[in-house]
């Protein structure tokens, strides 16, 4: 790039040239350091997919610690198709004692998934996005199928996973799966 | 995947730890379904687990078969944790063994080869769920030993 500009000022003469090579000169610290800017951009890989799946996971799992959240601050999971906190009445303490297992445990899988992302400073926030999407009162037949889906997806993106991270991946994904039938139990009072 | 006898060794000693997993529950569960009330709805799900499991040993004494390995036999009898008298103790027995399926799996899913962890999340899963059902309660880390602390 510095190259380019010396070798197009080589055909001017006189004070404009030199003019011209001490413009060069003085944009040469610049270009360096745009040219270092755009190597120390390219020389690191792309980031490796398994940050990426990790931060998916960590914001799938973030919305679903702001679902089980808006949930019990609304008194109690949305009926279906009624108002948030109608279907307590159904299930009593017993549903709201398991809502509250539930999001602790959720609470303990983002603590462990937050724990495994290594990432420079200004990153690795928790994501307001998603946070932001669980302000809706879900129903507890929609909390149960998010778990079902949030097992699902984890079970299928080990493949590629450094081994400790897809075991706390498959460990999570069981876990989520359990609250599905544990949740159903709360809902019929069981 | 390389097929050296190097790279499979680990494979096979997952494997056969899941085997071992497996045997010792098809045992267990025997016991558990003796103890519970003949006829009662908690004898059937112990008489399906226990087919679950007996299923799940064919398929990992497969698997092992397949990498030319021999799969090491159940043993004759197992030393029970605690012993087992009650309806009580006997779903403990279930959930122990479920635990220490879910555990051997997860060691599966530690394996690079894609199948093997798919398998082995699958299985972890389903014995999470098994256990669930014994205990009526939920656990953060099924498999994992020493649960992580939260935060």
């Amino acid at each position: 790039m510095a190259d380019d500009g010396l070798v197009s000022g080589r055909a001017a003469t006189g004070p404009a040239r030199r003019a011209l090579l001490i413009a060069s000169a003085a944009a040469l610290p610049a270009l360096l350091a745009a040219c270092r800017g755009v190597q120390s951009l390219g020389t690191p890989p792309p980031p490796p997919t398994d940050v990426d799946t990790l931060r998916n996971a960590i914001d799938h799992e973030t919305a679903l610690v702001a679902s089980y959240a808006a949930v019990i601050a609304a008194g109690g999971p949305a009926a279906p198709g009624g108002q948030a906190g109608a279907a307590t009445a159904a299930g009593g303490g017993r549903l709201a004692t398991a809502l509250a297992v539930v999001l602790a445990e959720h609470r303990q899988h983002l603590a462990q998934l937050r724990s495994r992302l290594v990432e420079p400073a200004g990153h690795g926030s928790p994501t307001p996005t998603a946070a932001a999407s669980g302000s809706v009162i879900l129903t507890i037949a929609q909390l149960e199928q998010a778990e079902q889906a949030a097992s699902d997806r984890l079970i299928t993106q080990l493949a590629g996973l450094p081994p400790t991270l897809a075991q706390l991946f498959a460990s999570i994904a069981a876990s989520e799966a359990t609250h599905v039938p544990y949740l159903q139990a709360a809902r019929r009072g069981r | 995947m390389t097929s050296t006898p190097g790279a499979q060794q680990p494979v096979i000693a997952a494997l056969q730890s899941a085997l071992a997993a497996e045997q010792a529950a098809s045992y267990g569960y025997g016991i558990v379904g003796a103890i519970l009330p003949q006829g009662s709805a908690q004898q059937a799900a112990a008489s399906t687990d226990w087919v679950a499991h007996m299923r799940a040993r064919d398929q990992l004494t497969a698997l092992i078969t397949a990498r030319g390995a021999t799969p090491v036999p159940a043993a004759v009898a197992y030393k029970l944790p605690r012993p087992v008298r009650t309806a009580a103790e006997a779903r403990a027995l279930a959930t122990t063994l479920e635990d220490g399926v879910a555990q051997a799996y997860l060691a599966l899913v530690g394996l690079p080869e894609k199948s093997l962890r798919r398998f082995g999340a699958e299985q972890v899963r389903a014995a999470a769920l098994r256990a669930q059902a014994w205990r009526g309660s939920v656990q953060a880390f099924p498999g994992l030993p020493g649960e992580p602390s939260a935060s």
